[in-house]
């Protein structure tokens, strides 16, 4: 790790990509030259797109977003979906922001008279009609203006985190049928775009360190202002942060594919973190790349915002992403795991662009569930996110935590912007990670891998969708799991199983009259059919035929044989295979399993009971024991003991007297 | 000062017990109901046995999600245990400072004598307590708007500045609410010596407060004492139960467990006396005329 002076702010040149290019179909592409007003907070910009239509349908107008206008008063859609504030961050007052376009051309016609803006929408109609394959050039005039920081963009004194700031048109699409797949900003939900390449020219005030996506082809200072030439290929967005307050310092990862330069921008009251940050990204990196494929881009910007800009971060942009600042103990690792989070956007979002507004969960959840590999990587398997003396939680505990109490209420394959808004984070990132790791427990880590490759590989540097990920996933693994996904992922099924009752009583021999040889039992339920069988066996062995008296020689002893029995109950309308771990007096164990096509033959069927005759005395029952069911949202209940243990009510109790205790002791002291 | 008070306290072990009791019994009472209910909850599940060893920290996140009457019956508990322990160690608190007088004191009492003066002095032991709350007050407000202050003022100034912070505040928290308490035993043995007449409970701040000025080196040393000494008795105590309570045997770890806190809680006690009889000393010691004013009084009443 190298910090490097501020003179030396930036490598100058170099590929953006360290793949061969081009990755993807590149039919959105940029070239913008912006001046930034440090002073008015506003960035003025002219650019040029190169946009080709990529279906087999004609397009008739353009729609391009305009998501800055979201602040522009409290009317926008994004204000009142959720109100002034975004993740615990507040609109600051006054903080309003806002893009203009001033000039829209397409070849010799001038546009802007007939464009129509709604919201954060600009609907272009076009003087001709776009045909299959057929490409069109836009030339645009626009002020951005920048709000305070706020849901992503804005500025906080010296700091610009200037994204989401120019138009951008959309993505046409037409399956099933045609449509512009641009939707308002919404306040839960986040942004969907075409790839293509970006060549960006900055002019800047000259102390501005900048951050951006792709990689720094050129600078030049001139007049107090610096002019920077930034290249991206193969993105689908463009983001830059700057700041004259940003302390620099450069890393590498050396790999199979050759070498990414890791630039980290933070500041002052954060450098304690560097190498934290530095090696999530390491070793994040490491793992996107052995379950996902290679990471293509030869650079990677990550950004520590200040506290004051503190909006801006935990925010994901190509090649380019902004944690949180501040720093932590060791034993807490929010830090670590939000970087690592953002560090996976890279490919969920960024390699693969999934539509964020109408599937949040293919790029959130599938992130959130690389979050809990890659803090598991990186911290181990346990206390991965607190590890304190009495206390240990790790990043599964927390989704687990945070989904339950979220409830189930809709789909997670919901738009976002359709969730209730306490319910949006729980379900979209917790519990889409709560399915895949209850995925990978039922099919093993090796066939899970190979579900999720196959849809890496096969979707990279495209738009999938859910039907996708899904038939990517089965295909990989090898099995159709539609049982599963349409639960999982299509409804709002709840998963609850529970040890309903557990008995077991001394064996009582076969007592009383019995006809030898005995008919075959003809109750319906085979558990009874069982019993009935052993007594019988019991009773007519070395029998002659006839009717023959069976009286009890001795009380049956506690030690001895017993005939137990388990009700299982499925509480929630999730179905899911389980396995049951019996435990008996004499320390053997015996794994029973609750089948899939068993509970799916009669799903309304919601008990399934398990007998036994003559085993040692039954002392435990525990349902899903390897807690393969992630998913389960009640485990307190998935085991019975069938004598009470006192001890851990005890221990637990000891601790508590003891608190209060403490505290008495506080209060008099 | 302190060797003094150690050994005065070391040789009225019976006291130390019967004051370590007195703050077991609220809290013994205030947390059967919780007992109870963890009864009720864990003694039949499996998975109750992880979640005492810490290997299952999340089911205490279920059981608090899913139980609603957990929260208010932890609250009831604690509040349950902390004002009757508070209250009953403020009421008994004339016995004991005058238990813990230096031998040959008039007004030292011993044996069973020493529960007879606790009822004698409790109605103008809690009055004090009462205004010594007034006095707390204040203190609890101030740190209050400190901690609300430093919640603007920390975020993103790094671990190193909020842990200063967060320290500093408690430190200086601690050690407020650890004067106000010897200030208040000053108080106490004033009214301990004045006859009961209207404004006894004011006339003894005042006494205390001018006790302090006069005093303050080892009135500011006492509490710095208390508050260093109670951080060092609740950490090594935290500490050593936090290992214990990691054993694989539950039960085994219960009985450790409860052994273990029951003896760092005498050692508490044992630590709160010695500070009475240190308060004792200075206030005793320090005004050899008042002493022998009171030993004359009293040789004359009795």
């Amino acid at each position: 790790m190298t910090i490097v002076p501020v003179a030396l702010a930036a490598l100058v040149g170099g590929a953006p990509l360290r793949l061969p290019g081009p990755l993807s179909p590149r039919n959105a592409s940029y070239r913008i030259t912006a001046r930034l007003d440090e002073r008015a907070h506003k960035v003025s910009g002219q650019l040029l797109l190169s946009w080709r239509n990529l279906e087999r349908h004609p397009v008739r107008e353009l729609v391009f977003h305009l998501y800055l206008n979201a602040f522009k008063n409290r009317a926008s859609t994004f204000i009142r979906e959720v109100g002034p504030q975004l993740r615990g961050d507040k609109m600051p007052e006054g903080g309003y922001g806002a893009i203009d376009v001033t000039a829209l051309r397409v070849g010799r016609h001038d546009l802007l008279a007939q464009a129509r803006l709604d919201d954060t929408l600009l609907t272009v109609p076009l003087p001709e009609p776009v045909g299959p394959s057929a490409a069109v050039q836009v030339e645009m005039d626009f002020v951005a203006t920048l709000p305070k920081v706020f849901a992503r963009s804005g500025y906080a004194g010296p700091f610009h985190a200037v994204a989401q700031w120019f138009p951008k048109i959309g993505v046409w699409d037409c399956r099933p049928s045609c449509r512009w797949r641009a939707h308002p900003y919404h306040g839960q939900t986040e942004f969907f775009a075409d790839y293509g390449v970006y060549e960006v020219e900055l002019d800047v005030p000259a102390d501005m360190i900048v951050g951006a996506t792709g990689v720094l082809e050129a600078e030049r200072s001139e007049g107090g202002r610096r002019h920077l030439r930034f290249r991206a290929e193969d993105v689908h967005d463009f983001a830059w942060m700057a700041d004259p307050r940003f302390v620099e310092v450069w890393d590498e990862l050396h790999d199979a594919w050759g070498v990414v330069s890791l630039r980290l921008l933070t500041r002052p009251g954060s450098l304690g973190m560097n190498e934290r940050h530095l090696q999530a990204v390491r070793q994040g990196l490491l793992e996107l790349q052995r379950r996902f494929g290679p990471y293509p881009y030869s650079q990677l910007t990550i950004v520590v915002p200040p506290p004051d800009g503190s909006g801006a971060g935990g925010m994901e942009y190509p090649t380019l992403f902004a944690t949180i600042s501040g720093e932590a103990p060791r034993w807490l690792a929010f830090h670590d795991e939000v970087t690592l989070h953002e560090l996976g956007h890279q490919y969920f979002y960024g390699i693969l662009g999934t539509d964020e507004v109408e599937e949040a969960w293919l790029d959130e959840g599938l992130n959130q569930a690389f979050t809990t590999w890659a803090v598991e990587r990186l911290r181990g398997p346990r206390c991965n996110i607190i590890r304190l003396p009495g206390l240990c939680l790790s990043q599964l505990d927390l989704e687990w935590l945070a989904a339950r109490q979220a409830q189930r209420r809709m789909p997670i394959a919901t738009p976002g912007f359709l969730f209730p808004p306490d319910s949006y984070g729980a379900l979209t990132y917790s519990q889409t990670a709560l399915v895949l790791r209850t995925l990978e427990r039922h099919l093993g880590p090796a066939r899970m891998e190979a579900g999720l490759r196959r849809y890496a590989e096969r979707h990279r540097f495209g738009h999938p969708r859910g039907d996708d990920f899904m038939a990517a996933v089965n295909e990989g693994a090898g099995e159709d799991l539609r049982w599963f996904w349409d639960q999982a992922l299509l409804s709002s099924r709840t998963a609850d199983y529970a040890v309903l009752s557990a008995t077991s009583t001394p064996h009582e021999p076969a007592y009383g009259l019995w006809d030898c040889p005995p008919r075959p039992p003809t109750a319906e339920d085979p558990a009874v059919r069982a019993l009935i069988e052993e007594s019988q066996r019991q009773a007519c062995a070395g029998k002659p035929p006839g009717r023959h008296l069976m009286l009890p020689s001795r009380p049956a002893r506690p030690d001895g044989p017993h005939d137990s029995q388990v009700w299982l109950q499925r509480r929630g309308e999730l179905i899911f295979p389980v396995a049951v771990r019996l435990s008996f007096a004499d320390g053997s164990t015996i794994v029973e399993r609750w089948s899939l096509q068993e509970q799916q033959r009669e799903p309304e069927r919601r008990v399934r009971r398990f007998s036994y005759t003559g085993r040692p005395a039954l002392r435990s029952v525990v349902v899903d024991p390897d807690q393969t069911l992630l998913l389960d949202e009640r485990r307190l209940n998935n085991g019975l003991l069938l004598q009470p243990d006192p001890a851990p009510a005890r221990r637990l109790w000891v601790s508590w007297l003891g608190l209060l205790q403490t505290v008495v002791d506080l209060l008099r002291a | 000062m302190w060797t003094t008070a150690f050994v005065r306290v070391l040789r009225r072990p019976a006291l130390v017990l019967a004051v370590w009791l007195m703050t077991l019994l609220p809290a013994l009472l205030a947390s059967l109901p919780v007992l109870l209910w963890l009864k009720g909850l864990l003694d039949h599940r499996p998975a109750a046995a992880e979640l005492a060893r810490g290997e299952a920290d999340p089911l205490l996140g279920e059981i608090l999600q899913d139980q609603p009457a957990a929260v208010p019956l932890l609250l009831g508990s604690l509040l349950g245990a902390a004002l009757p322990g508070w209250l009953l160690s403020a009421a008994a608190s004339g016995g004991l400072l005058d238990a813990l007088r230096r031998p040959g004191h008039p007004r030292r009492v011993v044996g069973r004598a020493v529960v007879v003066r606790m009822a004698d002095t409790a109605p103008a032991m809690l009055r004090l307590w009462g205004a010594g709350l007034a006095l707390r007050l204040p203190v609890v407000a101030l740190l209050g708007g400190a901690g609300l202050a430093l919640r603007k003022l920390l975020p993103g100034r790094g671990l190193s500045a909020a842990v200063v912070a967060v320290a500093a505040t408690a430190v200086v928290g601690a050690l407020l609410w650890s004067l106000l308490s010897v200030v208040l035993h000053y108080a106490r043995l004033h009214r301990l010596g004045a006859p009961d007449r209207p404004g006894a409970t004011w006339r003894a701040l005042r006494g205390a407060l001018r006790c302090t000025r006069q005093h303050l080196g080892p009135t500011l040393g006492l509490a710095a004492v208390s508050v260093l000494g109670l951080a060092v008795l609740v950490g090594v105590g935290r500490a050593v139960a936090l290992h214990l309570d990691a054993r694989p045997s539950i039960a085994l770890a219960a009985v450790l467990g409860l052994g273990w806190r029951q003896l760092v809680a005498l050692g508490r006690t044992g630590f709160h006396l010695a500070l009475l009889a240190a308060v004792v000393e200075v206030a005793d010691s320090q005004h050899p005329e008042q002493v022998s004013e009171i030993q004359a009084t009293s040789m004359t009443n009795f």
